[in-house]
C-alpha cells in the first residue's frame, strides 16, 4: 500500500491512498504503518479519499491508536466522508477517536490548548 | 412465576444494520449493540478483588467508550477492604490504564465515566453494610437517575453467595417484580456450588429471594465472540446442518489447555480441581452448543432449552466404566518454554500429597437421535505445552479411495477445527492433490481467521454479558436446570475420585507435556488420537500465549 506521508510541524499526516479499507488490505495497512508509528508520536490520518471501511479497517485504526497510545502518542482522524462517519458511528467508534473535519484542524488540535472539535 | 422479567427490555440487543450509499461499494453488515433503555445501578460485591479491576471495570469502561451504558448508570463497589469513592476510582484508573482488554485508554472518556464509580466498605455478614448500601442506592437514584433498577453482581468467594442474597432480601433491596418499583437482577459468578448437593442448596436459598428469571449465572466463556459464533456457524450456514450428525461425524474433541500452573490459586484449586474448574461450566457449555438442536429464536429461553436438552441426554457415567471413560492427572516438575517449573504439589498452598487433579479427560455419549454412538472427548489441563481452547470435529473417512499412488492410511479424514482462543477462527482440513504429474494427495487447511476478517477488537467478553444482563436477556447465562444437570453428569466421577485418592499415582505427567499416557490410550483404544500441536497446523504458537 503506497501511503502518502506529509509532515506539518511535528505532526505526521498519513493520507490513505485507496477508496476502500477492508479485509483485503487492512492487514497490509497495519503492517505498513507499524514502523511509522514507532517513530512518530503525533499522527493524523487523512481519510478524504476513503469511501468505505469495514470492521477490519476500523480494527486497524484502533490498533494504530492503541500502539500510539501505549507510547504516549496520539492519533487524530480527518476528512471523513459522511458515509465513513456513519460507519464509525454505527460500530460506536466515533467517541474513541478524535475526529476533525479538515487536516489543518486535526494538526492544530495537537497544540495543548485545543481539544477535539466533535 | 411472579416476575414478568422474562423478556428483553428491547427486541434484542444485537441487530444487523446495513448501511449503504447508493451504488457505493460493498455494504457493511456487522452485528452491533444497542444501548440499554433502562437506567440501573450495578452493585459489585467483592469490588476490591481481581475480577473487578481486571475484567468488570474495564468492560464497563469499554461500554462507556462506545456509549453503550444506560442513560442513568452508577456502580457501587462493595467489599471489606477500606476504600472510599476517590481511592476506588484511582485504583480502577490505574488498572484500566494498563489493561490489555480496554479498547484504548482515553483520559476524556475516563473522566466522563468515572463519576459513576462509587464504593462502600462493608462486611458481607454485617447488616450495617446493607443499610449503608440501601442509602447509597437511593442516592444513586437521585444523583444518577438509576430509577430503582438494581443489578447485583456477586464477584466474591462463593461462600458469601447465600449470605449476600439473604441480606439483600432482609434489607428490602430486592424487588421480585419489575415495574414502578424498579427491577432487580443478580449475576452470580462461577462456581455455582461445589457438587450437586451444594448447587441445589444454593439454588434453594437464591430462589427464596429471586425468581429464576432474575438470576444470571455467568460463565464468561459464553460471552466470547468465538463461542457465540458457534451458533452462527451452525445455524446460519445451510451446508453445515446436514452433516452435523452421527451419519457424518466420527467424533468430537473439546480441549481447553492451559500453559499456566495453579499460580496463586492453590487454596481454591485444592478444593476445586480440574473437573469442577473447567468441565462443569466451560467444557459442558461448549459441548452443549456443539450438540444442541436448532433453537426457535436467539433470545429468551429457546437457546437455553436446547442446551439443557443436550446435558439431559448425556449417558450417565457408571462407576464400573470409569477407567474406560475418565482419566485424571496431576502435573509434576517439568519444563515450560525451556525453563524449569515446579510440580503441582510444590506450588504454594498445595498439600505435598495432594490428590487434586490438574488434568482430566471425559468420554461422553449423548444419547439422542442426532448423536447416538458419537463420542465427545473432553479434555482440560494445566501446564500443557500450548494454550488453546478448541473444538475439533472429525468426520468419517471416505468409503472408498481410488488414488492408488497415495496409501489409504495417508488420507486423513476431514477435521473441522474451531479455535475458541487464541488465534480465533475456524479451519477445515481437506485432502488435496499435490502439484505434479502423479496423483499424490496431502492434507491442506482452509482457514478463517477472526482478526484477518474482522480486525482486532479487544474485549473482555464481559461487555456482552453485562449488557445482556442490563437488558434482561438471559440467553448467554446458565439456567438452574443446566447447572444441576452438569453436576449430575460429574457426580459419579467426583465421588469415585474422592473415594480413591491418587496417592503415589500422582504426579503422572511432567509439566510441559500433554498429560498422562492414559489420556492418549483412552483415545487410541477407540482408534483415535488427540489433536495436539503435532496434528494441528501452524495456528498455535507456544510463545507469548502463556
Amino acid at each position: 500500500m503506497e501511503l502518502v506521508v506529509e509532515k506539518m510541524d511535528d505532526v505526521t499526516v498519513v493520507i490513505l491512498p485507496g477508496e476502500e479499507l477492508d479485509a483485503s488490505n487492512a492487514k497490509e495497512f497495519k503492517s505498513d504503518m507499524a514502523p511509522l508509528l514507532q517513530a512518530q508520536a503525533k499522527v493524523v490520518f487523512d481519510l478524504s479519499q476513503l469511501r468505505f471501511v469495514d470492521s477490519s479497517g476500523l480494527g486497524s485504526f484502533l490498533s494504530c491508536l492503541r500502539q500510539l497510545n501505549a507510547t504516549g502518542g496520539d492519533l487524530k482522524l480527518c476528512g471523513m466522508s459522511q458515509r465513513v462517519r456513519a460507519l464509525f458511528e454505527l460500530v460506536r467508534m466515533h467517541r474513541i477517536f478524535d475526529i476533525y473535519t479538515t487536516r489543518d484542524e486535526a494538526v492544530r488540535a495537537f497544540q495543548p490548548e485545543r481539544g477535539p472539535q466533535e | 412465576m411472579a416476575s414478568n422479567d422474562t423478556t428483553p427490555s428491547m427486541s434484542k440487543a444485537h441487530g444487523t444494520p446495513t448501511v449503504t450509499a447508493q451504488g457505493e461499494g460493498p455494504k457493511l453488515s456487522r452485528p452491533f449493540l444497542l444501548r440499554p433503555e433502562d437506567s440501573c445501578a450495578c452493585v459489585i460485591f467483592g469490588a476490591s478483588g481481581d475480577l473487578t479491576s481486571r475484567k468488570l471495570i474495564p468492560a464497563l469502561y469499554n461500554l462507556a467508550c462506545q456509549d453503550l451504558l444506560p442513560p442513568g448508570f452508577a456502580v457501587i463497589g462493595c467489599a471489606n477492604t477500606p476504600m472510599h469513592d476517590e481511592s476506588f476510582r484511582d485504583h480502577m484508573c490505574q488498572r484500566v490504564k494498563h489493561s490489555p482488554e480496554v479498547l484504548v485508554f482515553r483520559q476524556r472518556l475516563w473522566d466522563e465515566f468515572v463519576p459513576a464509580l462509587h464504593y462502600i466498605t462493608a462486611d458481607f455478614e454485617d447488616p450495617a453494610g446493607y443499610q449503608q448500601l440501601g442509602q447509597r442506592l437511593s442516592e444513586m437514584d437521585r444523583e444518577h437517575g438509576t430509577n430503582s433498577n438494581r443489578l447485583f453482581y456477586l464477584a466474591t468467594s462463593p461462600s458469601f453467595y447465600a449470605t449476600i442474597a439473604k441480606n439483600l432480601a432482609q434489607h428490602g433491596l430486592v424487588s421480585r417484580r419489575s415495574g414502578a418499583a424498579g427491577w432487580t437482577r443478580i449475576i452470580i459468578e462461577k462456581p455455582f456450588g461445589h457438587d450437586l448437593e451444594s448447587a441445589r442448596r444454593l439454588d434453594e436459598v437464591i430462589h427464596t429471594v429471586f425468581d429464576e428469571a432474575q438470576v444470571y449465572r455467568i460463565d464468561h466463556y459464553l460471552g466470547k465472540e468465538t463461542v457465540q459464533n458457534l451458533l452462527a456457524f451452525r445455524f446460519a450456514n445451510a451446508i453445515i446442518e446436514p452433516i452435523w450428525n452421527r451419519h457424518y461425524v466420527d467424533h468430537v474433541q473439546i480441549t481447553a489447555a492451559e500453559m499456566l500452573g495453579v499460580e496463586h490459586r492453590g487454596k481454591y484449586y485444592e478444593e476445586a480441581g480440574c473437573l469442577r474448574d473447567m468441565f462443569q461450566n466451560h467444557l459442558f457449555q461448549l459441548m452443549a452448543l456443539v450438540a444442541m438442536e436448532p433453537p426457535v429464536r436467539h433470545y429468551g429461553q429457546s437457546v437455553r432449552d436446547r442446551k439443557a436438552d443436550v446435558l439431559r441426554a448425556v449417558l450417565p457415567i457408571s462407576a464400573k466404566d470409569l477407567a474406560e471413560v475418565a482419566v485424571r492427572g496431576q502435573y509434576g516438575p517439568g519444563e515450560m518454554q525451556g525453563k524449569p517449573v515446579p510440580g503441582y504439589r510444590q506450588e504454594p498452598d498445595v498439600a505435598p500429597n495432594s490428590s487434586t487433579e490438574t488434568f482430566a479427560v471425559l468420554k461422553l455419549l449423548i444419547d439422542n437421535w442426532r448423536w447416538a454412538n458419537v463420542p465427545f472427548y473432553l479434555r482440560s489441563g494445566k501446564r500443557l505445552p500450548q494454550k488453546m481452547t478448541l473444538i475439533a470435529i472429525e468426520f468419517k473417512r471416505v468409503p472408498h479411495l481410488f488414488f492408488s499412488e497415495t496409501p489409504q492410511d495417508q488420507i486423513e479424514p476431514n477435521v473441522l477445527t474451531i479455535r475458541i482462543q487464541p488465534n480465533e477462527g475456524i479451519s477445515l482440513q481437506l485432502g488435496a492433490k499435490m502439484p505434479g504429474p502423479e496423483m499424490y494427495l496431502r492434507q491442506m487447511q482452509m482457514n478463517f481467521s477472526y482478526s484477518d476478517a474482522f480486525g482486532e477488537f479487544p474485549a473482555t467478553a464481559y461487555e456482552t454479558l453485562l449488557l445482556d444482563a442490563m437488558q434482561g436477556d438471559p440467553t448467554l447465562f446458565n439456567r438452574s436446570d443446566a447447572v444441576e444437570l452438569s453436576w449430575q453428569i460429574l457426580e459419579p466421577v467426583l465421588e469415585a475420585w474422592q473415594a480413591t485418592r491418587a496417592g503415589t499415582a500422582f504426579p503422572n505427567y511432567a509439566a510441559g507435556t500433554w498429560g498422562p499416557v492414559r489420556a492418549d490410550t483412552l483415545l487410541a483404544r477407540d482408534g483415535r488420537a488427540w489433536k495436539n500441536a503435532t496434528t494441528l497446523p501452524r495456528f498455535y504458537v507456544t510463545e507469548a500465549d502463556a
